[in-house]
């Protein structure tokens, strides 16, 4: 990757909201081989999502959301956040299956862009940059 | 309560076991082949020629083990869909069944037909209606003799508040004795590798029926061809 291309990337902080240590792993590690220097702020559910979210001044510019997890899923956590911030980030989800029901009930929700079952791979992660230029 | 009650109660319950554990299978299966894919690249330098065989080996195993649980989270998913109950016509379901396989029909040059019946309709949850429909046809499709393309002929009737749906077949035939292990979840009657799937369309095929109330048997015709009847409640 050239200079020039690793300036274009958009992605520069990010968040990945997700209970399972091994997809934190694999997401921040995926996210880094498409943009290396981007900040990656991790929470393992959507409470503690929500209390790192409302102590910063800027929001990421991408949440990456697993659905399923305890305390606070990925739907309740998007209830919370859309009230809160009025969506300050762009959300993409991260399924572990490709359901009809969970993508329509992601979809209400004027920040969620993208729905994507995991593993996370590089030209999703990809997309998703460009998908974030576009919002720019 | 009494042994139907107990024995239903006891069958969900299985169901819903089989369901969680299925489906929380999958992530750490999912994991372990995408550590497995890292582990690989970072050492990926000069395999050797066993340590290749290992490596696309371990990354079958994976794959397996997926398809595996995948089938049984689908089976499983089958009880706990929502329903969407209405009336569909025989015609109806197939043509929107067979949406998915138009691939396949075109470069199989298969044949595929409604003889009779075709306005008649079926009471249930359309989704998994289709979904049965969806398995017939692509049994057809896969059981085919080699060199003769499928050719498949649909005929329905009514008899008793039911619409009895008949699919018969120029494929290699399945003997009745044998409809009991090929309608059972995961059981396959060929040798791996001879037909595609993973002996789950007939089984999924027969849970829809009685999710319905309804049943499925074969018509005993040897190597011949196979007739399958479904049978559902008839709509309005």
């Amino acid at each position: 990757m050239t200079n020039s291309e690793e300036e274009k990337r958009a992605m520069n902080f990010v968040m990945v909201v997700d209970d399972s240590e091994p997809d934190q792993f694999l997401s921040k590690y995926t996210i880094e081989q498409n943009s290396p220097d981007a900040e990656i702020l991790q929470a393992y559910d959507g409470q503690e999502a929500l209390e790192i979210l409302d102590k910063l001044d800027k929001q990421p510019e991408v949440i990456f959301l697993d659905i399923n997890m305890p305390r606070m899923n990925g739907h309740e956590f998007l209830k919370e956040y859309s009230q809160r911030n009025n969506c300050g980030s762009v959300v993409v989800m991260l399924s572990s299956s490709d359901q009809e029901k969970d993508k329509a009930a992601s979809f209400q929700y004027a920040c969620v862009k993208k729905y994507l079952t995991k593993p996370l791979n590089e030209d999703a992660v990809a997309e998703v940059d460009d998908l974030i230029k576009q919002s720019q | 309560m009494t042994p139907e009650e107990k024995y239903d109660l006891l069958e969900k319950e299985f169901e819903k076991f089989v369901y969680i554990t299925s489906h929380d299978l999958r992530a750490p299966l999912r994991q372990i082949g995408a550590f497995m894919d890292l582990f690989i690249k970072s050492i990926d330098v000069n395999l050797d020629e066993n340590q290749a065989l290992y490596k696309s080996m371990m990354m079958e195993c994976v794959e397996d083990a997926q398809a595996i649980v995948d089938v049984l989270v689908e089976y499983a998913r089958l009880h706990v869909s929502e329903q969407r109950i209405a009336d569909i016509s025989v015609d109806q379901c197939l043509h929107e069944s067979l949406a998915l396989l138009s691939d396949v029909i075109k470069e199989k040059n298969a044949k595929i037909s409604i003889a009779k019946g075709a306005d008649l309709t079926m009471h249930g949850d359309t989704a998994l209606l289709k979904k049965a429909f969806f398995c017939l046809v692509d049994n057809a499709l896969k059981f085919h003799k080699a060199q003769t393309p499928p050719q498949l002929s649909i005929h329905a009737y009514t008899a008793e508040e039911k619409t009895y749906i008949a699919f018969e077949d120029n494929g290699i035939g399945l003997a009745a004795d044998k409809f009991e292990i090929a309608s059972t979840i995961l059981k396959q009657l060929h040798p791996k590798g001879d037909y595609a799937g993973r002996g789950a369309g007939l089984a999924f095929v027969k849970k829809i029926a009685h999710l319905h109330g309804g049943d499925v048997q074969v018509e005993n015709k040897g190597t011949s061809g196979t007739t399958i009847i479904i049978a559902l409640k008839a709509g309005a």
